[in-house]
């Protein structure tokens, strides 16, 4: 195809483009037709409410802000059900119970430190410890399973470590629920005071003194938009640690030697054994990055959701997964997108639509099957079902 | 190819250290359960062994086996001396624990930490009783040598030949587990009738067996006329009143069904149960040996609830009654696959059949003697295989991976119960004062005002309109995710299950449908046979419901087979095979996923119905992701596309965790630990389906 042949493209307005493409999808098959109409039928109903005045643009932004820092925890989970899938081609059923074996132990550090009192002494320290804690809890699950349940399994049919990851996952929970009791775990209560003398003022018997900010146990009136909105900082501090965490992985596999390998396993095994790249110990990397960014997750999660159970992990993992699938899975920064969008999702679309808040678990699934039936390979799926096909 | 770095130490196996090591660690973790101090309060043979000396002999013998087994060859000394340093070393372990709980001013930190431990010291449970200051010591010592000797005496009976070992290792087993629901299979046979039912059998079995020259019918009529002889003496015996409460052979009447029957059914039984015995000597060797174990199996029913719980006397009697029908067949089975070769072709199709139609008899009285829970359990047991053989068209034939099974499953529940019982669907808009104290009415007032409902339906009305709606819906759920391949139809189905337990849980949808409260009570299904003079029998209890769950399984297991060898099964493994391939070939590729979607769909909207006329109630609480999952489970464990496999898998996975309530949450943690190890084992299933052959080899060819 030579470049100068090409006939002149005749100028096409911004509408008739949008038509195109509207007409292109709606047409293409009943199915798709069929999801149009209801992507109208739910856009007519929040347009609707909004003009009731059933909803105010104040419950739209705490709302988004919660949304993104549940959204930034489903995605730093996502991560590793889609590193895991990009070089396994296999779901890791089992990583909902790494996330919650990050809380759980988490929780016993920080509880430790909290009666040590050395959680209200150093407290940044506590927590960035608590967080390690977690973190290595995780990778020393995810090890275990990787090295028990799927190594063994790794040239036998798919379903079959998909039967093991569903074992090892209800052996975990359970061996929890037995060691630890089925009670629920509540994490302290702690105050971390940034910005002391500048922010957080009040008068206090007619004194200005400025605490500072709390932003783990803290909830400040904020006036955003001429709304008086209440904010709890905990949930910046969860998305901007998120996003570092994130930050950290797209470096450590886009620049590092080991990052390198990983993409170079995920592209084809058999030619980076050739290359000399030791797979196993790839793999094992693989399971260590995934889990250590689900432990921090877990504690993160549990430290604005406070309780922790055996069977916490459960719904967080699918709804990653859920993320992990819309954002194309097996990529990396689909997964981040799907995670923060499905959280933002989940959070705003109930009482946008005029839902009850109980019905969040089905805005979410039935955004995955909408994104099935426009998108069938995710966000930014294509690149991985061309290899794989 | 690793070339061992260091030459192996002469006399300690390499792989002895390591193994006890792994095996430490799991034991401080199930110590850390408060396995033992739970374990301690079951009996398993009163006032003898209680069920945490059995879990104490397993942790500690199960490693040493492990490590013994690889030196089979190796001399005796070395066998010991690897033995019983696992053993010992794994015991010394415990006694530090227990050692250090002893020394402890108060176990409370360990407690916060640690919420199920159940302390170990005080009670001296695992110590022989010792217990208290100094006398812990001599307690802890005897642990140790008890580690140890475990461990040499299978350092010693590793060499023992392979049949006496696991015979040992199964009676051992059947005998703990007999033990532990007792309670439960206290009401399921008597002694006498046991002894009758066994004497007649193997009466019939001696007879046709030893018979000069027996071809098939002078077997059966030996058979027969050995039924009838012991059909004689009991009627003797029960005439001399040696049977009643107070006889010589005192029996529990409340169990007594056989032989309170009147004398002429009573002697058609036995007659039966003899010629069944006579059968079996010409029957394939695994049916052979099923109807032994199977007679063997009754006798320990009997033994066991002449005593009600386990004692000493019943326990050993148990043991060798296990033993023996495990070894006898050993003995018989080469004369019996002789018998069976030497028969004609034509005669050993009867027979098989005769006997299938025995195994099917049965089949159709086990819940007159099985009791209450024991048929329960049968009764979800073949629930899960109605909806297994549903999933294996799916999973198994069409190869889509569906996560979301138990959205079928709810459907037909909720569709059966919506009709049976009066909601908004069966009475419509009624005056509230009509059916007061009936909570969904309401859902009338605003929606659809002026529905005139369509009556209250019976069971066998709704049973096909829910598996319709089932079916339906399940094709209705396929279309979006008809172009999906592999994990993406996965986790969509996924999400179908998890919708599914929203919808049934919201508040929204509780006029409908119940929310928690779910929909109860609903009518039993009733066959009325009044019409023609008959009866009418109320389905209402597990042992009756039984029979529909028969019939399902019958029903399931039949459409299966037929379509697997049909167009539309070849269509299917073709899909599985490959999708491009099988498209190019002409298999319509939506139409058949449709279809598959709506079949598997239809026996879980089945075995829904039976499961909310079972239960007279449904919950959402019942309709979570792990139906899915161990629906999925089990298939893959039997061994995907097969259908003994699905039996054998629901036995394993749902039978199996039922019948061992006793052991509380660590029944889901071995569940779990089965999955994984049962799959690294087997990873192609325990009864993969046979290779099909795909074409008749030509007649006399392949010479």
């Amino acid at each position: 195809m030579s470049v100068d042949a090409a006939p002149p493209v005749p100028p096409r307005s911004t509408l008739s483009v949008m038509l195109n493409v509207i007409l292109n999808n709606t047409l293409r098959s009943p199915l798709r037709f069929l999801g149009v109409l209801f992507l109208i039928f739910l856009a007519n109903s929040a347009i609707q409410n909004v003009i009731a005045g059933e909803y105010t643009l104040e419950t739209f932004i705490s709302q988004f802000i919660f949304g993104l820092s549940q959204g930034s925890v489903y995605a730093l989970i996502a991560l590793g059900y889609t590193l895991v899938y990009g070089i396994l081609f296999m779901i890791n059923f089992a990583h909902s119970e790494v996330f919650m074996a990050g809380a759980y132990i988490g929780f016993f550090a920080i509880h430790a430190m909290d009666e040590s009192g050395f959680l209200h002494n150093q407290t940044a320290l506590a927590l960035i410890f608590t967080i390690l804690v977690g973190m290595t809890a995780s990778v020393v699950i995810a090890l275990l399973l990787e090295r028990i349940a799927y190594r063994p399994l790794r040239n036998a049919p798919r379903l079959v470590p998909l039967i093991t990851a569903i074992g090892a996952s209800i052996a975990i929970q359970q061996l929890f629920l037995l060691l630890f009791g089925g009670s629920p775990r509540v994490y302290p209560e702690v105050s971390l005071f940034i910005l002391p003398g500048v922010a957080g003022c009040e008068l206090v018997d007619g004194v200005q003194v400025c605490p500072g900010i709390d932003i783990i146990d803290g909830r400040y009136d904020v006036l955003l938009f001429g709304y008086d909105i209440r904010i709890r900082p905990i949930f910046f501090v969860v998305l901007f640690l998120s996003l570092v965490l994130m930050a950290i992985l797209w470096f450590f596999v886009k620049r590092t030697r080991t990052g390198k390998a990983m993409r170079a396993v995920a592209e084809d095994k058999n030619t980076a054994a050739l290359m000399g790249i030791n797979v196993d110990r790839v793999i094992v990397m693989t399971f260590v990055l995934g889990a250590a960014l689900a432990g921090a997750g877990a504690v993160l999660f549990a430290l604005y959701n406070q309780q922790v159970t055996p069977f916490m992990g459960f719904l967080p993992g699918i709804k990653a997964f859920t993320s992990a699938v819309l954002g194309g899975i097996g990529n990396i920064p689909g997964a981040m997108f799907g995670g923060l969008f499905l959280g933002v999702v989940e959070s705003v679309m109930p009482s946008l639509l005029g839902l009850p808040g109980q019905l969040k678990d089905l805005v979410a699934f039935g955004t995955l099957i909408l994104f099935m039936i426009f998108r069938p390979t995710g966000i930014f799926g294509e690149v991985i079902t061309k290899k794989k096909a | 190819m690793a070339i061992p770095r260091k030459p192996a130490p002469g006399w300690l196996s390499q792989h002895t250290l390591p193994t006890t090591f792994y095996a430490a660690v799991v034991l401080v973790i199930l110590t850390l359960t408060g396995m033992f101090g739970n374990f301690a309060e079951k009996d398993v043979i009163t006032g003898r062994l209680a069920l945490h000396l059995v879990a104490l002999v397993l942790v500690l013998g199960v490693p040493a086996w492990f490590v013994v087994r690889p030196l089979v060859a190796a001399p005796a000394a070395q066998r010991l001396l690897n033995g019983a340093l696992c053993g010992g070393l794994l015991a010394l372990v415990l006694a530090t624990m227990v050692f250090i709980e002893a020394s402890l001013e108060s176990i409370e930190g360990l407690v916060f930490v640690f919420q199920n431990y159940r302390p170990l010291s005080p009670a001296g449970l695992l110590t022989y009783g010792f217990s208290g200051d100094g006398l812990v010591f001599p307690g802890l010592l005897l642990l140790i040598l008890t580690g140890a000797g475990i461990g040499a005496l299978l350092a010693l009976a590793v060499r023992l030949p392979g049949a006496v070992l696991s015979t040992a290792v199964i009676s051992a087993a059947l005998l703990v587990v007999f033990g532990l629901m007792a309670l439960q299979i206290r009401a399921v046979i008597s002694l006498p009738e046991a002894l009758v039912l066994l004497l007649t059998l193997s009466g019939g079995y001696g007879v046709a067996r030893w018979l000069p020259a027996g071809g098939v019918w002078r077997r059966a009529a030996g058979g027969a006329a050995a039924g009838l002889v012991a059909g004689g003496l009991v009627l003797l015996l029960v005439n001399g009143g040696a049977l009643a409460p107070d006889g010589l052979l005192a029996a529990d009447a409340a169990v007594t069904r056989l032989l309170l029957l009147p004398e002429l059914p009573r002697l058609m039984v036995l007659v039966l149960v003899g010629l069944a015995g006579a059968l079996l000597t010409l029957a394939a060797p695994a049916l052979h040996q099923a109807g032994w174990l199977l007679a063997g199996g009754l006798v320990a029913f009997g033994v066991l609830n002449a005593s009600g719980r386990m004692n000493d006397v019943t326990a050993l009697l148990t043991l060798l009654i296990f033993a023996g029908t495990l070894l006898l067949p050993r003995w018989l089975l080469p004369a019996a696959a002789a018998d069976h070769a030497a028969l004609p072709p034509a005669q050993r199709v009867t027979v098989n059949r005769c006997i299938w139609l025995g195994g099917l008899a049965v089949l159709l009285v086990a819940p007159v003697f099985l009791g209450q829970y024991i048929t329960n359990v049968l009764d979800l047991v073949m629930l899960y295989i109605i909806m297994g053989i549903g999933l294996n068209i799916m999973v198994g034939y069409a190869g889509l991976l569906d996560l979301g099974y138990v959205a079928s499953f709810a459907i037909g529940a909720y569709a059966c119960a919506l009709l049976t019982t009066p909601s908004v669907i069966t009475l419509g808009c009624v005056d509230t004062a009509t059916v007061a104290g009936l909570r969904h009415y309401e859902m009338c007032v605003g929606a659809i005002a002026g529905w005139p409902g369509i009556g209250i339906l019976t069971f066998w009305q709704a049973l096909p309109l829910a598996i319709l709606a089932s079916a339906c819906a399940g094709m209705l759920l396929g279309i979006p995710v008809l172009r999906l391949r592999g994990d993406y139809f996965a986790i969509v189905t996924l999400g179908f299950g998890e919708i599914t337990r929203v919808i049934t849980r919201a508040s929204i949808t509780e006029p409908l449908l119940g929310s928690a409260q779910g929909i109860s009570p609903i009518p039993f299904p009733v066959i009325n046979l009044s019409a023609v003079g008959g009866p009418v029998i109320n389905l209402d209890s597990a042992q009756t419901v039984y029979y529909i769950y028969v019939g399902g399984v019958l029903l399931a297991i039949f459409v299966l087979t037929r379509l697997a060898g049909s167009r539309i099964g070849r269509a299917w493994r073709a899909m599985r095979a490959d999708e491009d391939a099988a498209e190019a070939m002409g298999v319509n590729l939506v139409r058949m996923r449709l279809l598959a979607f709506a079949l598997s769909a239809a026996f879980a909207g089945m075995s829904g119905a039976f499961f909310g006329a079972q239960l007279r109630g449904i919950f959402p609480d019942s309709f979570t992701i792990l139906v899915s999952i161990n629906v999925l489970s089990l298939i893959i464990i039997g061994g995907l596309g097969s259908i003994p496999g699905v039996i054998v898998g629901a036995l394993m996975l749902v039978g199996l965790p039922e019948a061992l309530r006793e052991l509380q949450d660590y029944r889901l943690l071995a569940f779990g630990v089965l999955l994984v190890v049962a799959m690294l084992l087997r990873p192609q299933g325990l009864i993969p389906p046979a290779p099909r052959q795909l074409a008749t080899p030509p007649a006399g060819g392949a010479a």
